[in-house]
């Protein structure tokens, strides 16, 4: 009898090696170690990439971000380096998961020595790494992680060229206004973005003078309808629903809407930009997705600085396909820190930083100076521009979204 | 008049979901009763059913009312290769404690599965058209036609269930099995046979579950999860190996959950149907229809 007991743990052990060998197989590549060959062997300057390269991370994301950095790398490198060394990029895998992105950030500090970190993505895990980096002083940069916390820590080691969940809010109220909306809801789902963004939504709305009802629900729920209904009886039936929420509530809702008969009436805005380019979203959501509104920070009538205009044209050439803002924001931090190093003439990241802090850099949309004020505002650039974009026809893409505001 | 309707509305709605649940705490109540195991892994034959059936019909362009029963039967299949290579042991009676062996391999296949979802299918997000589309009306309350569909086919697959384990000779065999399996095997009724289709059975009933609430709650690799764990809620509310029990204990959830989000809070959704478990489990721990042990 006892015999099966060890056939049983030889069955489970075999079971979890196959399901660890398929998870490594599951669309991503194997973790690259490091890209630019160190440079003749002398002096290199290193940076430290940790993104999602596999699931549950947002990989797709995470090689944009990657391919940005080793275009501007291989760019820099070819002219020269900075200070006659070479960028290396030290880059990792973080899965989306906080604990990996956590020590992957550490290894990087302290035996990479790397001396600066560019290239985090999840909001929750850029949080815990922009704790790693400030504790061990070290500069981070954050590109597209929108918690407020982030920033809000006030380090002086954490900057952020990206939007945050309050800007954003913020950023919506003049679009809102402009429509005379009186009535808005918020759905968020319990996470740091969809309880963040939903909240301080609420709070700007009502500022206004609008009525904001926020409802939050579970992550991993997948029946919306009863809230749905609930907004749907509320007297007044809100005029807009602002859905903030990753993964399949994003779906869910404007389809699960429209059967309730929430929508057409109320008028849905996705909480960012991801029905203008999931492959997921006309599959999935159909009809029910015509007229969905988002956010973003960048269309055809962007204002794109000359060095803007070239990094388009770079990336499109190397790529064949046009770079999203957070690229911008990106190749502008990995500028910057360029110009950090040739500013302080070596690699310590505490000067790094201090450079950093008082920089103003002529930018690929503008020029990225950073702010400290109170709250999130806190090396944080505040330059973005926002515009709200619409999908008229089942099918269509970010490419033949209309832009509704600000009117040109 | 307006708000009772919309009451009505809600309730037909949590009824509705909760007899789709009630389908997952079925296929989990047969594994139990008859197997005297647990099943973590009906979550998975969940999602694989509705991935399995979902292909039926938008590649092999099937439709859905024979893609349902097509993927349901290899469904069924899958769970028996899957008891006869993994769980067989139990039946023959090799295993010290079949409990702690059933958790082990159940919880490592819910993984494997996933991977292979991921692996097959992509990490993406699918949806299976709506079966009925449009709003029917009966008496004041509105149902969606996917409603409609999750109710008739919930109630059938229920009763097609029961029915058959209370006529047919393999039925009561396995009725037999539940109440003693010494018992049933002095009259020739012996598990070591029966455990591969009760849990061919279960995975059949899981896929048919997924592939009906598909269009409402699309398809993903880890999509079963919920649906399992709802499962569990429903075994305890209804009581362990009772067949009515999984249905009326479907709907108490559903209703719970649906009702909560909408007159208390959405955010705590799940902490509804948890606190119904924690208040059967305080107050009538052998759930409703269950028997004394």
């Amino acid at each position: 009898m006892r015999k099966v007991g060890r056939i049983s743990v030889l069955v489970f052990s075999l079971i979890m090696a196959l399901a660890l060998v398929l998870s490594g197989c599951g669309g991503s590549k194997p973790a690259e170690k490091k890209d630019a060959p160190a440079g003749g062997g002398d002096k290199v300057v290193k940076i430290g990439v940790p993104t999602p390269m596999s699931a549950p991370g947002d990989y797709k994301s995470g090689e944009i971000n990657l391919n940005t950095l080793k275009m501007g790398a291989e760019q820099i490198n070819a002219a020269g380096g900075v200070n006659g060394s070479k960028i290396e990029l030290v880059i990792g895998d973080d899965q989306g998961n906080t604990s990996k992105g956590v020590s992957l950030v550490q290894k990087m500090i302290s035996e990479d020595k790397v001396c600066a970190i560019l290239g985090p993505w999840h909001g929750s895990v850029a949080l815990a790494q922009a704790k790693v980096a400030d504790e061990k002083k070290v500069p981070i940069m954050l590109h597209y992680s929108w918690p407020d916390e982030i920033t809000a820590m006030h380090s002086d080691y954490v900057f952020r060229t990206s939007p945050f969940n309050s800007e954003i809010a913020d950023l919506l109220i003049p679009y809102l206004k402009s429509k005379n909306y009186k009535t808005i809801a918020v759905l968020a789902e319990d996470s740091s973005y969809g309880t963040g963004f939903g909240s301080a939504m609420k709070k700007a709305a009502e500022k206004e003078g609008m009525a904001a009802t926020l409802v939050v629900f579970p992550s991993n729920a997948i029946d919306f309808t009863p809230q749905l209904m609930d907004l749907k009886r509320a007297k007044p039936q809100p005029e807009l629903l602002i859905v903030a929420s990753v993964y399949q509530p994003m779906y869910l809702i404007p389809k699960q809407a429209h059967e309730v008969g929430l929508s057409p009436k109320t008028q849905i805005m996705a909480g960012w930009d991801y029905p203008s380019w999931s492959p997921d979203f006309w599959k999935t959501v159909g009809e029910a997705g015509k007229g969905i509104l988002y956010p973003a920070f960048e269309s055809a009538s962007m204002n794109l600085t000359p060095l803007g205009q070239k990094f388009k044209k770079d990336y499109k050439e190397k790529y064949k396909t046009d770079p999203p803002i957070y690229a911008y924001f990106l190749y502008d931090e990995l500028m910057m820190v360029v110009e950090a190093v040739k500013k302080t003439g070596g690699t310590d990241p505490v000067k790094i930083a201090a450079a950093l802090k008082d920089m103003e850099f002529e930018g690929t949309t503008g020029k990225v100076r950073f702010e400290r004020k109170e709250g999130p505002v806190w090396n944080q650039w505040m330059g973005h521009q926002t515009f709200i974009m619409q999908l008229n026809n089942v099918g269509d893409m970010g490419d033949k979204a209309e832009l509704i505001f600000p009117k040109k | 008049m307006e708000s009772f309707t919309f009451f009505l509305d809600v309730l037909t709605r949590g009824i509705g979901m909760g007899m789709a649940y009630a389908l997952m705490g079925l296929g989990l109540t047969l594994i139990f009763g008859v197997m005297r195991i647990v099943n973590f892994a009906q979550g998975e034959f969940y999602m694989l059913g509705s991935y399995v059936i979902f292909t039926l019909i938008t590649m092999a362009r099937l439709p859905f009312f024979i893609a349902i029963p097509l993927g349901m039967a290899v469904m069924f299949l899958v769970g028996v290769l899957v008891e006869k290579l993994l769980l067989s042991p139990i039946a023959k009676g090799k295993v010290d404690n079949p409990m702690e062996y059933s958790l082990i391999i159940t919880f490592a296949l819910t993984i494997l599965f996933q991977k292979i979802a991921v692996i097959v299918f992509g990490p993406y997000f699918q949806t299976i058209n709506s079966y009925l589309p449009g709003n029917y009306k009966l008496g004041p309350v509105t149902l969606s036609g996917n409603l409609v569909v999750v109710m008739i086919f919930s109630v059938f697959m229920i009763g097609l269930t029961s029915a058959y384990l209370k006529y047919t000779w393999r039925g009561r065999g396995w009725r037999a099995i539940s109440m003693s399996p010494p018992g049933a095997s002095i009259l020739g009724v012996s598990l070591r046979k029966e455990s591969s289709m009760v849990f061919g059975l279960s995975s059949a009933l899981a896929a048919g579950a997924g592939a009906i609430l598909a269009p409402i709650t699309l398809i993903f690799p880890t999509v079963g999860v919920s649906p399992l764990i709802k499962g569990y809620e429903i075994l305890a509310i209804g009581g362990l190996g009772s067949v009515p029990g999984s249905l009326v204990g479907g709907i108490l959830l559903g209703v719970g959950e649906t009702l909560g989000s909408v007159y208390l809070n959405s955010a705590y959704r799940d902490f509804y149907g948890f606190g119904l478990l924690v208040l059967f489990l305080v107050f009538r721990p052998k759930g409703l229809f269950g028997q004394d042990s």
